[in-house]
């Protein structure tokens, strides 16, 4: 069965009469000439301010402006071919080749649909792509969580975030933040914001958000910092001391600020980051590692031995 | 196939740029065409006939963008007002500045003439959208790029691995099959020349990976994929890392509810149930129970 959306007809019919058009067309001439804009006056309007907005989502910006400076009145519209227009500057086969192998690392995973139409874009640039550089192994990016693309979008735009996030004990919380950026690591993609209630610097694992980010309206709410603040600083942190058999504990030892070694086990010092992470990951090292100081710590651990065994007697 | 679902909006978009595309795709089939827009050609046969009916104001055969498509293949004329190719969304940007950061890390690949381009091509991206977005690739894209290259030339890998069952960093030499993703995981599987078994290994666990220079051949019965074990427990307190650590999406997770645990080791089973400090009891199998006495007790005794 034949399709054809009125609207999405509209928005194309008002692009190219105000992409085409030398100067600027006042409201009541696009009303008058673009296919699509028909009933009362008023509703007219609507619909105008409505596919302002839509192809102002698309990234087109439509130029407010006047062809009389007496006649301010007569306001128009129009689109700059340059401010419409991919502009990529000097390329070449090579650059197309790589730019798209840097669209394919997202087949599959969270930013496909943005890619594929970047892809289009450049291949309609017509330029042949080098088959050499085209020969190598697209990367992959790894990642399917279907906020990833509403976040890089809030960071761009500048615009504010909410989402619910699950705490360690499992219980759900809104949070409100600025994002600022996105980082990969070790599998993980993890998001770095204000927290606008606790007005400090936080970090978030992407697929610990248990909602769909809300992303504000509104852009450029925020300023990201040049520089974020360091959030592990170790200086300031209490330390650990634990014992850890030779050639084991390789996790705790890649922390470790102190070592000294012994026959059957070394002992290494390393920051408390996390009280909970250090207690779950001795005690992930069953017999391999035990904790010496400080008290509190050890206390823990052997509540926690106890607690098992009490489980599983 | 069924139609793709697709709001007025996106169909937009794809007109807009369809225009250029076919303006140097000038001839393309039809199926093709729908294939480079991800979407079946049913909705590209919409698409078309949209588009067909749009043009300059005035709307006469003389002002409407003409296209002709019933032999199954794509031509279009009097396009000109929608020549220009449309500037790219700063999603868009993102997504390429993204992929050139993976791409540039690839050493395997990527040659020192290739990087100063890449380089290039990243600051003209990051330029156009003004803001300085930070999104670093992870340390596993080296990684990944050897295997991947083990896979497409089935050359074998002289790779470092950590495993967490034992704790251990071992060597082996393994040939890499395939990818997959599990709980947004990359892992890959491989035949391992030095257990003689096919294993699975975690990307993010690569110490360290290269091409090897081992001659070592894939025997025709390849040992049996490990057995996967399956664990009855009880949650007994909600606890986010325990869930991750076994692959369980946190509504899964109910008070006083049971749930089964899979694992390939009993020895990782064992360390990750430790580590929950008793949010998940083992109730069976009892030779899992019993393992998990035994490691308690022997930690125990460190601290007596």
């Amino acid at each position: 069965m034949l399709t054809v959306s009125r609207k999405s007809e509209r928005l194309v019919n008002l692009t190219i009469a105000l992409l085409a058009t030398k100067r600027y067309l006042t409201k009541n001439e696009i009303f008058r000439t673009v296919e699509g804009y028909e009933g009362a006056p008023e509703a007219m309007e609507r619909m105008f301010e409505r596919d302002k907005d839509d192809l102002r989502s698309l990234g087109i910006e439509i130029e407010l402006g006047t062809f009389d400076p007496i006649f301010e009145d007569d306001a128009g519209y129009r689109i700059t071919p340059s401010s419409y227009q991919l502009d990529l500057g000097e390329i070449d086969g090579t650059d197309i080749a790589l730019l798209s192998l840097a669209a394919k690392a997202w087949s599959g995973a969270a930013l496909e649909r943005e890619s594929t139409s970047a892809l289009i874009k450049l291949a309609s640039l017509g330029i042949d792509s080098d088959g050499e550089a085209l020969s190598l192994l697209a990367p992959q990016v790894n990642g399917t969580n279907p906020n990833f693309a509403l976040i890089t979008d809030a960071i761009v735009r500048r615009s504010e975030i909410e989402f619910e996030y699950a705490n360690s004990d499992l219980s759900k919380q809104v949070r409100k933040i600025s994002p600022y950026s996105l980082h990969g690591r070790s599998g993980s993609w993890y998001l770095v914001g204000l927290d606008r209630e606790k007005s400090a610097v936080r970090t978030f694992r992407i697929d610990r958000i248990v909602s769909e980010v809300s992303v504000s309206k509104k852009v450029n709410s925020f300023e990201i910092p040049e520089t974020l603040p360091d959030q592990d600083t170790d200086e300031t942190r209490d330390l650990a001391v634990l014992r850890v058999r030779k050639n084991r504990g390789h996790q705790l030892r890649s922390l470790a600020k102190l070592v000294e070694t012994g026959e059957e086990w070394d002992e290494i010092t390393v920051p408390i980051l996390d009280d909970s992470w250090l207690v779950r990951t001795i005690l992930w090292h069953r017999d391999d590692v035990f904790a010496l100081k400080p008290p509190a710590l050890r206390t823990r651990v052997i509540d926690s031995l106890k607690e098992l065994r009490s489980l599983h007697g | 196939m069924a139609k793709s679902a697709t709001t007025p909006l996106e169909q937009t978009a794809r007109l807009l740029d369809l225009v250029p595309f076919l303006l140097s795709h000038q001839g393309i089939p039809l199926t093709d065409l729908a294939k480079h827009f991800n979407i079946d050609t049913e909705t590209m046969f919409d698409d078309l006939n949209t588009l067909w009916m749009c043009g300059l104001p005035g709307y006469t055969p003389l002002e409407l963008i003409d296209l002709a498509f019933d032999s199954g293949y794509v031509t279009i004329r009097n396009a000109a007002p929608l020549a220009y190719i449309r500037t790219m969304s700063s999603s868009e940007i993102v997504a390429l500045a993204l992929g050139l950061d993976l791409l540039r890390e690839d050493s395997l690949q990527v040659g020192p003439e290739q990087r100063v381009r890449i380089d290039a091509l990243s600051k003209k991206l990051r330029d156009q959208i003004g803001v300085q977005i930070s999104i670093s690739p992870s340390p596993t894209t080296a990684h990944r790029s050897v295997v991947s290259t083990s896979i497409a030339r089935r050359i074998p890998i002289d790779l470092t691995y950590y495993s967490t069952n034992s704790d251990e960093e071992t060597k082996r030499v393994v040939t890499a099959y395939d990818f997959f993703h599990e709980n947004e995981v990359e892992y890959f599987q491989g035949y391992c020349h030095t257990s003689r078994g096919m294993r699975t290994f975690r990307v993010d666990r690569i110490v360290s990976v290269a091409l090897s220079q081992s001659e070592e051949v894939v025997p025709e019965t390849k040992a049996e994929k490990s057995e996967s074990l399956r664990v009855g427990a009880t949650v007994r307190s909600l606890d986010r890392a325990s869930a991750e650590a076994f692959g369980l999406a946190f509504s899964d997770l109910l008070l006083g509810e049971s749930v089964t645990l899979q694992a390939f080791s009993p020895e990782w089973l064992v360390r990750s149930i430790s580590a929950g400090a008793g949010s998940l009891v083992i109730e069976e199998p009892q030779e899992i129970r019993l393992l998990l006495r035994q490691s308690i007790d022997a930690t125990m005794a460190l601290y007596e």
